[in-house]
């Protein structure tokens, strides 16, 4: 586009935007909210995935330890003309083999999350660009130098009468103005296209991460609650005080688990990001709306990260 | 069912399992309070008998519950492995690109206005230039 067509675009747009309800400034909490809010969400999934995979290898030891499952190099391996030496455990059973040292269990649906996760740090990037303040800067600095050059020109006897600079600060300030709408009118169109987009792709993918994190969950409520049961048969068996608050202490531990609801921060996920999308759309949504979505959005994650960091904790004693 | 909805077979599988274990964990643990609450009744804690076949029916619950731990485990396996996230993560990935796009033609405005200021004080400079050599020439 030339600068000629350029300028006259912005004239054109300045006036479409002038009218529209919401600035792209109004735009950069809310957004710069959900990206954070989506940063803890997306580390809390890949806490959640390695504290999986430890507890599975615990259990798949345990098995081994009880003579469940056998040892067994994988076919192939660990002979001196092998290119790998990896250990299975095969059930005595069913005779099935499973890596005994899985790296990890969902990093696809990690990796896709940080996938959103990056998306969001986008958002923030196009809603905090200060295009419009670094052209404003190009402008009073081209507007100078008119000013000077109509300086030169007035000495050696053109233009007499009025002074260019009375022209050049109005048109600047105009330009600077044009500029200002034009820039927001691009964020807003970027962030309109992007969210539309975006919104059935998060929609299905915060389906999954909320079926995945309340199945992740499932081990966590395993280990607790064979927790109290064991806590239990140590209160039956001794019958003592410090048995029963042992008991006391463990199924307070698992209660608060269960009351911690680990998929709810995706429930919000899809929420914000919708309220956010439909806002961009024009929809008749409040911002307020959208800024309260995104609020409990970032107060899930929040109460995400307490529950991951009490896990993990817990997983060390 | 198709390969792009398997989340929701897998989601479905594990609930039902679930469900049947809870059911079995229950009638377990009633067992273990029928134990207790006749041990209590008879104003005596569990004899060894007791404890015995309450640590039996307490392993029976986490053995049940190590079944679908390896249930569950196995089908986040599948889920983080379905065609979905596949998909989802390809539609991303071109809504990241676009964006990035997006912000590469913020820069391109920004380089306009600075090429435009560029030109002005270039021309203002060589204004300036010529309006001194004329100055300075006889002709003048």
């Amino acid at each position: 586009m030339s600068i000629a067509a350029w300028g006259r675009s912005t004239f054109v747009v300045a006036i479409f935007v002038s009218f529209s309800a919401c600035s792209v400034a109004d735009y950069e909490k809310p957004i710069s909210d959900f990206a954070d809010a989506t940063t803890a969400a997306a580390e809390a999934l890949d806490s959640l995935d390695q504290q999986i995979t430890t507890l599975h290898i615990a259990a798949l030891n345990a098995q081994v330890v009880a003579n469940k499952k056998i040892i067994k190099f994988d076919d192939g391996d660990c002979e001196s003309d092998s290119t790998n030496c990896r250990l299975v455990a095969t059930d005595v059973i069913s005779d099935e083999s499973e890596p005994l040292t899985p790296k990890d269990t969902i990093g696809r649906l990690t990796a896709l999350l940080r996938s959103i996760q990056a998306y969001a740090q986008n958002l923030t990037a196009v809603v905090r660009a200060d295009t419009a303040a670094k052209v404003e800067m190009h402008t009073n600095s081209a507007l100078g130098s008119i000013n000077n050059l109509s300086a030169t020109v007035e000495k050696f006897g053109g233009n007499k009468g009025v002074a260019v600079s009375d022209y050049t600060t109005s048109f600047g300030k105009l330009v600077n103005w044009a500029v200002g709408q034009y820039v927001a009118k691009v964020k807003l169109d970027a962030l309109g296209q992007a969210t539309k987009q975006a919104q059935p792709v998060i929609e299905r993918a915060s389906e999954i991460f909320e079926a995945a994190a309340k199945l992740i969950s499932v081990p966590h409520r395993i280990k607790l609650s064979n927790a109290v049961d064991n806590s239990f048969q140590a209160f039956d068996t001794a019958h003592d005080e410090s048995s029963l608050n042992d008991l006391i202490v463990k199924a307070k531990a698992y209660d608060s688990f269960l009351q911690a609801k680990p998929s709810a921060v995706f429930v919000k996920l899809r929420e914000a990001h919708g309220a956010l999308a439909a806002k961009l759309q024009d929809d008749d949504l409040s911002l307020s709306n959208v800024a309260g979505k995104i609020g409990a959005y970032v107060a899930e994650a929040k109460t995400l990260m307490k529950i991951v960091r009490e896990l993990r904790d817990a997983g060390k004693k | 069912m198709t390969n792009g909805r398997i989340v929701d077979e897998i989601v479905a599988s594990v609930e039902t399992a679930h469900g049947e274990l809870g059911k079995l964990e229950r009638e377990l643990q009633k067992e273990i309070d029928e134990i207790r609450i006749s041990a209590a009744r008879a104003g005596r804690s569990p004899n060894p008998e007791e404890l015995m076949r309450l640590k039996e029916l307490r392993a029976e619950k986490a053995e049940a519950r190590q079944v679908l731990a390896d249930l569950v485990f196995f089908n986040l396996i599948r889920l983080n492995e379905s065609d979905e996230i596949t998909e989802l993560q390809r539609k991303m990935d071109g809504i990241n690109s676009a964006l990035r796009d997006d912000l590469e033609d913020l820069k391109r405005i920004e380089r306009y206005a600075e090429i435009a200021a560029k030109v002005a004080d270039a021309l203002a400079k060589a204004t300036e230039k010529l309006a001194s050599l004329a100055a300075g020439s006889p002709i003048g």
